[in-house]
């Protein structure tokens, strides 16, 4: 079938990763015709465009909703969504949010019937909109309102009138407000259409909404076109972060049956569902419910703004909820604008208030922020707790990972007021033997400020009291930040280092990482450990190692050469070929104070001498000689001639295979002896003078 | 057997056709959507000639008489007509317009 012939376009959409064409078909089968169309691959969706035709779909514009329209007085006194006097738990607890943020630089589009550009208590906050009914239905071309249409002024009210003396304050009275014009109203209906709802989600993403408030539903459970749209706005919006997306639940159709459940959008996974509670915490009669719903707000008699400059007290619905969540969101992204739309909305999930009068049950992979009712979702959204976790999530608690004796942590950026309780405890997953006991830090000094300085800790070996010691391990540090009502936690992962040398003899045993038997050969350059005369040679491997540590299992070498320094962990580690020159070795344990070293030790690294070339032959000339101080008995052998004091006794040069042990001896006497090579293969050797039971071994030599 | 197993077929397919219709749709008798035509003006997007359609208006119309939806067809100025149903509390009306959406290359 060729497509083109049975279709004209008459407009497109465009997003950033999608193409929404509106075409004109002549057919009288139009769904034959979108199966055509999803059969081309890049074709993500096909569907009928549809009109929907809304009349007194919401529990406002009656009459009586407008008693109070004509006079221009402040009502904030009857604003119980913002401050309940009566039932102080179920406001939306914004009051000490604002000492925070009342909005400021933060874009809200409403997608509604247009609001009242020119209203006095919004007009300082409205930015220029767009009317996307085709154009010109009905007048204006950005975003204001038509006559009797005042749904958007009703909604723009909520979320942004002005924090002056004049009518009603909105939840976020700094933030900017960018009206969209999804509807009009032709004398009996409010009439919309879909790609109309789909323009101006684009129109809300193109002119930089961080905040898209509806309070609308659609005709049907799932509407693809829409969908994709809304999951455009979600990824790409805000430069990627994501723009949030508030819908209200919608309100139970007396007319239909079965009809209380949340409504699309609202019921979708990528928007903020918002249901509607009374002043007294109860959910309203109209507010749709179930799976979906995320969050609940005042949405019965909410004073706000009207067109004309006028006021009412007795907007109610779920539109009238809505706003709210959108204001909240507003002000989070005003104290946060780094938070995604997933942050913003599990926040506010998160931080909402359980209802007393609602059994909230355990959280599930369809609720995943908390404990969840019904009725109400996760609860009442409170806009100082939601504020203040926005807040925190941008701060954290700086200092140092792993603490010696004791060390500072703070929080930077807290609002006056703001209040710290400090603590350190056990991480949950260590298997302390008594965690109950176990104090790993103190605090020295800052407690319930932003600045707190911690001290080493103890804990308990058992519940016999008075056996303590020094906490040693991982800690939490918790840092509880509480303002006005609302509070949040942070927390830091840090490691206790000890301060203490343990009370155990160390030494350290470099050997040659070959298996040798120690009770035949000492190793070679170390004369018996730490006392030996610390040469090594460069062309060896060494393995180091500590005794008499048990119980003690981590430790951390380091190594510091003339090439560099290297770190090892272990009971026993591996050097090979260390560089010519000083090696200094330090021993601690892993989680020790950088100054609380259990052992260090320099060596002399040399380069190996060349006894022979492989296959070894003939001779060496060894000449025996007295070192410088003789009186001391000590003898010292050298390969090199350059004799000082020939030694005329008797002797033995032994000659060791660091592998197969003793290979041969030679006996000797006076100061030079001729030491055959013949024979000898390639390896490492170390030739052993033997005099008057004592001995005293040569460099490693070697044979290749 | 075989009874069994289509019974059990049958069974599945209308629990997949009821899961696919969650919203419930019933039309609304006499009442109708009329779209006349305003298509005014041409433009080029993306390199589709789109007519853009500035000003359609709709009309609703309830309680119609079989020949007063016959006179309307014959009406050169109206665009399409269409039943109007009503699902979730909104009435609506399916237009003569399809939505194509398609992965931007």
């Amino acid at each position: 079938m060729m497509l083109t012939s049975l279709v004209t376009c008459i407009d497109s959409i465009q997003f950033d990763s999608l193409d929404i064409y509106k075409v004109k078909f002549n057919t009288a089968d139009p769904l034959a015709l979108c199966n055509e169309f999803k059969k081309h691959q890049a074709c993500l969706s096909a569907e009928v465009n549809v009109v929907s035709l809304t009349k007194n779909s919401s529990f406002y514009n009656t009459t009586s909703d407008l008693m109070n329209a004509v006079s221009k007085i402040n009502y904030y006194n009857y604003q119980w969504n913002i401050e309940n006097s009566l039932y102080p738990l179920f406001d939306i607890n914004v009051l000490d949010a604002w000492e925070i943020s009342k909005g400021q630089n933060v874009k809200v589009a409403i997608i509604d019937d247009g609001v009242d550009l020119d209203h006095e208590d919004l007009q300082a906050n409205l930015l220029e909109g767009y009317d996307v009914t085709d154009g010109k239905i009905g007048g204006d071309t950005h975003g204001g309102y038509i006559a009797p249409s005042n749904h958007g002024t009703y909604c723009a009210g909520v979320i942004g009138a002005l924090d002056n003396d004049l009518g009603v304050v909105g939840v976020a009275p700094s933030a900017k407000i960018i009206p969209i014009r999804k509807e009009y109203f032709d004398g009996e209906y409010s009439i919309s259409k879909t790609d109309w709802i789909i323009k101006g989600l684009q129109k809300a993403y193109q002119l930089g909404a961080d905040v898209i408030s509806c309070s609308w539903h659609m005709y049907d459970s799932y509407v693809g076109a829409c969908d994709l749209a809304l999951n455009e706005v979600v990824a790409n919006g805000r430069k990627g972060k994501g723009s949030v997306l508030v819908f209200s639940s919608a309100n139970i159709n007396e007319k239909e049956n079965n009809t209380n459940h949340v409504k699309y959008p609202a019921s979708s996974i990528q928007t903020i569902s918002v249901g509607s509670i009374d002043k007294n915490g109860i959910r309203s009669d109209f507010s749709c419910y179930g799976i979906g719903l995320d969050v609940v707000a005042p949405g019965r008699s909410i004073p706000t703004t009207v067109p004309g400059d006028a006021y009412q007290t007795l907007f109610s619905g779920t539109s009238a909820a809505c706003p709210h969540v959108a204001g909240v969101a507003a002000l989070m992204l005003s104290v946060n604008p780094n938070l995604t739309y997933d942050e913003v909305r599990e926040i506010i999930c998160r931080t909402a208030v359980k209802l007393p009068d609602y059994t909230f049950v355990n959280a599930s992979s369809s609720n995943p922020y908390g404990k969840w009712n019904e009725e109400v979702g996760y609860g009442l959204v409170d806009a100082t707790a939601a504020v203040f976790s926005a807040m925190a999530k941008k701060n954290s608690i700086s200092g140092p990972s792993s603490i010696c004796r004791e060390e500072t942590y703070t929080i930077d950026g807290l609002p006056d007021g703001a209040e710290v309780q400090w603590i350190a405890t056990v991480p949950r997953r260590l298997p302390h033997e008594d965690p109950i006991f176990a104090i790993p830090l103190l605090v020295k000094e800052g407690q319930g400020t932003s600045t707190v300085t911690f001290e080493q800790g103890h804990y308990k070996g058992s519940i016999i009291i008075g056996n303590t010691k020094p906490y040693v391990g991982e800690a939490v540090i918790s840092a509880k930040i509480t303002y006005g009502s609302a509070s949040v936690t942070l927390t830091k992962d840090v490691y206790v280092q000890t301060t203490e040398h343990p009370e155990i003899a160390v030494s350290l045993y470099p050997k040659p990482d070959i298996d040798v038997d120690s009770s035949m050969i000492t190793h070679p350059g170390i004369g018996g450990g730490s006392t030996g005369n610390l040469v090594l040679s460069n062309m060896a491997s060494y393995e180091f190692s500590c005794a008499n540590l048990e119980g003690h299992e981590d430790f951390q070498w380091t190594f510091v050469a003339s090439n560099g320094t290297q770190v090892k962990d272990g009971r026993s580690v591996i050097v090979n070929h260390p560089a010519k020159g000083t090696l200094v070795v330090t021993l601690r344990h892993k989680d020790g104070c950088p100054d609380a070293a259990i052992a260090t030790e320099t060596y002399t690294v040399m380069g190996l001498r060349l006894l022979a070339t492989n296959p070894a032959s003939g001779s060496a000339e060894m000449q025996v000689v007295w070192d410088a101080t003789p009186e001391g008995g000590t003898g010292a052998m050298s390969l090199s001639a350059v004799p000082t004091i020939p030694y005329e006794g008797e002797y033995e040069i032994e000659l060791w295979d660091l592998l197969r042990g003793r290979l041969m001896v030679v006996e000797g006497e006076g100061g030079y002896t001729q030491f055959p090579l013949g024979g000898i293969p390639s390896g490492n050797y170390v030739l052993r003078l033997v005099i008057d039971g004592q001995q005293m071994d040569s460099l490693p030599l070697t044979v290749r | 057997m075989r009874r069994i197993s289509l019974f059990f077929v049958f069974v599945l397919i209308a629990l997949f056709a009821w899961a696919q219709v969650p919203a419930t749709w019933h039309k609304v008798e006499g009442k109708y959507l009329i779209q006349h035509k305003k298509i005014n003006s041409n433009k080029i997007s993306d390199n589709i000639n789109c007519i853009t359609e500035n000003s359609v208006s709709y009309q609703i119309s309830s309680d119609m008489t079989e020949m007063e939806l016959e006179l309307l067809k014959n009406d050169t100025s109206v665009d399409f007509i269409s039943d109007v149903y009503i699902s979730n509390g909104i009435e609506y009306a399916l237009t003569n317009e399809l939505l194509i959406i398609s992965e931007k290359k």
